[in-house]
């Protein structure tokens, strides 16, 4: 099947130049007039992405990562400073909360200013302005000057117009962030109609919950550039799992100071690799721990989860279980059978602690970090059994 | 990225019309202005120049179609050169969030601003030939041309100080400041021969002196004092300034507004 490349971005950066003083400004216009080059600031950096029709990409990242510059360079707002935007189709966008309204002008006069920049002409408009005033639902503030609309209500007449224009490529910055439940609802709801109709969408959002329900794919922009571009739950997990570990004290085990003396982890294996990172995308996990013990005795282990941000899920010791460990060369082996289908996609730590034979004192722990994959939009931390009864079949 | 033919068209056409709209119906008076502003002030000037001051400087002809000959020239230029000069800034808002060629904007408002006044102008010629004071010619075939240079001046030079207005924010006073000196210095209110000799030799590179004196010549009779090729020149390398300055600082316009 021929896909239709509709976005095209190749090798993207934007670097702005220094603007914040009269005399940056006017060294700045000199500089230019005289064809020397700017000093610039990246916040942009080699961003390559295509966007076929009918695909939708979640752009996330935290604050200043360059998500609205993306889209504004893709808009056509900007200009890169190295490398290409080819975009096909018309393009309805919504970007920092607004469609460009003029303030003193009314909802309705801005409808036509608007509609004309996005090639509608007056007659069009006319026949689509009773389905833009019903989807807005402003009321009688549609024939108020808009400065004295909320920030809801511009985003509300915004987007209002920009779905009656049907473009082939929809982009929205934060739109959801602002206005009530019932107008995010009803932007959801057609935002789900327009891709289903064959829309093609770009939407920034720091709701990952928005971004996995309305978005095949994500890219997660991190300092200007792509650290994940991919399936949309992967990416999003990875995101969610990343802020969670900031929110964390200690983000990595600290140093191990183990005596050769003591009881110590020697190594540990999941699924029988010894990589630091795991990725699962089995819930049937196998941890062979073994563990030296320096008087011969077999030792006790304890073992933990913990999500990312070091939230501890869950924990238990060998002698809970009456768990003997298996004898080799230098130690003892623990084998651990963790099922983790409860836990809902993301990322966490597993935690080993070397104790003594009477479980009273622990030496030694070992992390290793995994990653459950899984496509859900379940919400928290594990899933918790449970059923709907249903009633009637519309509502 | 903006510079398709169509696109500018579409901008201007766009722009041009919200101008227009500002300007004529955002009043109670409404579309009646565009005729009763020149009226009023040819009124004005009557009351002032001619009744009050009794002012003729030296003028041989009727002094109130002197003066209106050289006023609204110089309004259309005037005002063009200032409401350009504040544009790119003042669109800056809805330059970053809708797409449209900012070339295109800058023309149509210029093209309204300059038209406003230009069709002022035409009133005034017309209430001059119902009250008998000038008569038809065939030279006034050339006016056209004449605004079209007048107005590819004003929109050069308002084109320049708008691109320097958005790296020097001090532009817009300074803009103002020149307008005051420019307006003194131009043979307006008096005639070129009432200047300095050392003075009137620098009009030839003044080219809205130059448009004001042949506005009088065409329309009131007389004959060039000076060659206008200087002027031509003028014009000309103000275009190719203007060409080369938006040139060089286009793309950045959006980063420094």
């Amino acid at each position: 099947m021929n896909r239709e490349l509709l976005v095209q971005v190749k090798s993207l950066s934007k670097a702005w130049a220094p603007a914040s003083s009269p005399r940056e400004r006017a060294s700045a216009l000199l500089r230019l007039l005289v064809g020397v080059k700017l000093e610039r600031k990246t916040t942009l950096s080699d961003v390559s992405l295509d966007v076929f029709r009918g695909e939708s990409l979640g752009i996330i990242g935290s604050n200043g990562a360059g998500k609205s510059t993306l889209l504004k360079l893709i808009t056509g707002l900007l200009h890169p400073t190295t490398g290409s935007v080819v975009v096909k189709g018309k393009i309805g966008a919504l970007i920092e909360l607004g469609a460009g309204f003029e303030q003193e002008r009314t909802g309705r006069e801005n409808l036509y200013i608007s509609a004309a920049l996005h090639g509608i002409d007056a007659h069009a408009l006319t026949e689509l302005v009773p389905e833009i005033v019903a989807f807005a639902d402003i009321g009688e503030y549609i024939d108020q000057p808009v400065k004295h609309y909320s920030s809801g209500m511009v985003v509300r007449l915004g987007f209002a117009l920009i779905s009656a224009l049907r473009p082939d490529l929809l982009i929205t910055d934060e739109v959801l962030a602002v206005g009530d439940e019932s107008f995010q609802r009803k932007c959801i709801r057609w935002i789900e109609e327009y891709l289903a109709d064959g829309g093609t969408l770009l939407l920034v959002s720091h709701s990952t919950y928005h971004i996995q329900k309305l978005c095949k794919h994500a890219l997660w922009l991190k300092d200007g550039k792509v650290h994940a571009y991919g399936d949309v739950f992967s990416v999003t997990q990875d995101y969610l799992a990343f802020h969670e570990r900031l929110g964390r004290a200690m983000s990595e085990p600290a140093e191990r100071v183990v005596s050769q003396n003591e009881y110590r982890v020697d190594s540990v294996r999941i699924n029988g690799s010894s990589d630091e990172k795991s990725l699962l995308s089995e819930p049937m996990t196998q941890c062979d721990v073994f563990v030296v013990s320096p008087d011969g005795r077999p030792p006790r282990l304890g073992w933990g989860i913990l999500r990312a941000d070091g939230t501890a899920i869950y924990g238990a010791v060998s002698d809970m279980h009456d768990a003997k460990p298996f004898e080799y060369d230098e130690g003892f082996k623990f084998v651990i059978h963790i099922d983790l289908s409860s836990l809902l996609p993301g990322q966490y730590t597993l935690r080993f602690h070397a104790m003594d034979p009477e479980g009273l004192r622990m030496y030694d722990t070992v992390e290793r970090f995994i990653t459950l994959r899984g496509e859900t939009r379940e919400l928290g931390l594990v899933r918790i059994p449970h059923s709907w009864s249903s009633g009637v079949t519309n509502v | 990225m903006h510079s398709s033919g169509r696109s500018i068209f579409n901008s201007a056409m766009i722009f041009a019309k919200e101008e227009l709209r500002q300007r004529l119906f955002d009043g109670v008076l409404g579309f009646s202005w565009l005729f009763l502003l020149p009226g009023l002030q040819l009124l004005v000037f009557y009351f002032v120049f001619v009744e009050m001051f009794q002012q003729r400087s030296g003028v041989t002809q009727n002094y109130l179609v002197f003066l209106a000959l050289g006023f609204w020239p110089w309004l259309a230029f005037s005002e063009t050169v200032l409401r350009g000069t504040a544009l790119f800034l003042e669109k800056s808002a809805i330059a970053k969030k809708v797409r449209f060629s900012k070339l295109g904007m800058f023309f149509g408002v210029s093209l309204t601003t300059f038209a406003f006044h230009l069709v002022g102008f035409v009133c005034v010629l017309v209430l001059f030939l119902f009250f008998g004071v000038v008569d038809v010619s065939i030279y006034w075939l050339l006016l056209p041309l004449l605004w079209v240079l007048h107005f590819l001046f004003a929109l050069c030079i308002g084109l320049i100080a708008s691109i320097v207005n958005v790296f020097i924010r001090d532009t817009t006073k300074f803009v103002g400041l020149v307008m005051t000196l420019w307006f003194f210095t131009t043979p307006i209110f008096y005639p070129a021969s009432a200047l300095p000799t050392a003075t009137a030799g620098l009009q030839i590179f003044n080219p809205i002196a130059s448009v004001v004196q042949l506005n009088r010549i065409i329309v009131q009779g007389g004959s060039l004092a000076e060659s206008i090729l200087p002027t031509i020149i003028v014009i000309f390398a103000t275009s190719l300034l203007a060409a080369f300055v938006y040139g060089r600082t286009s793309v950045e316009l959006e980063e420094f507004s």
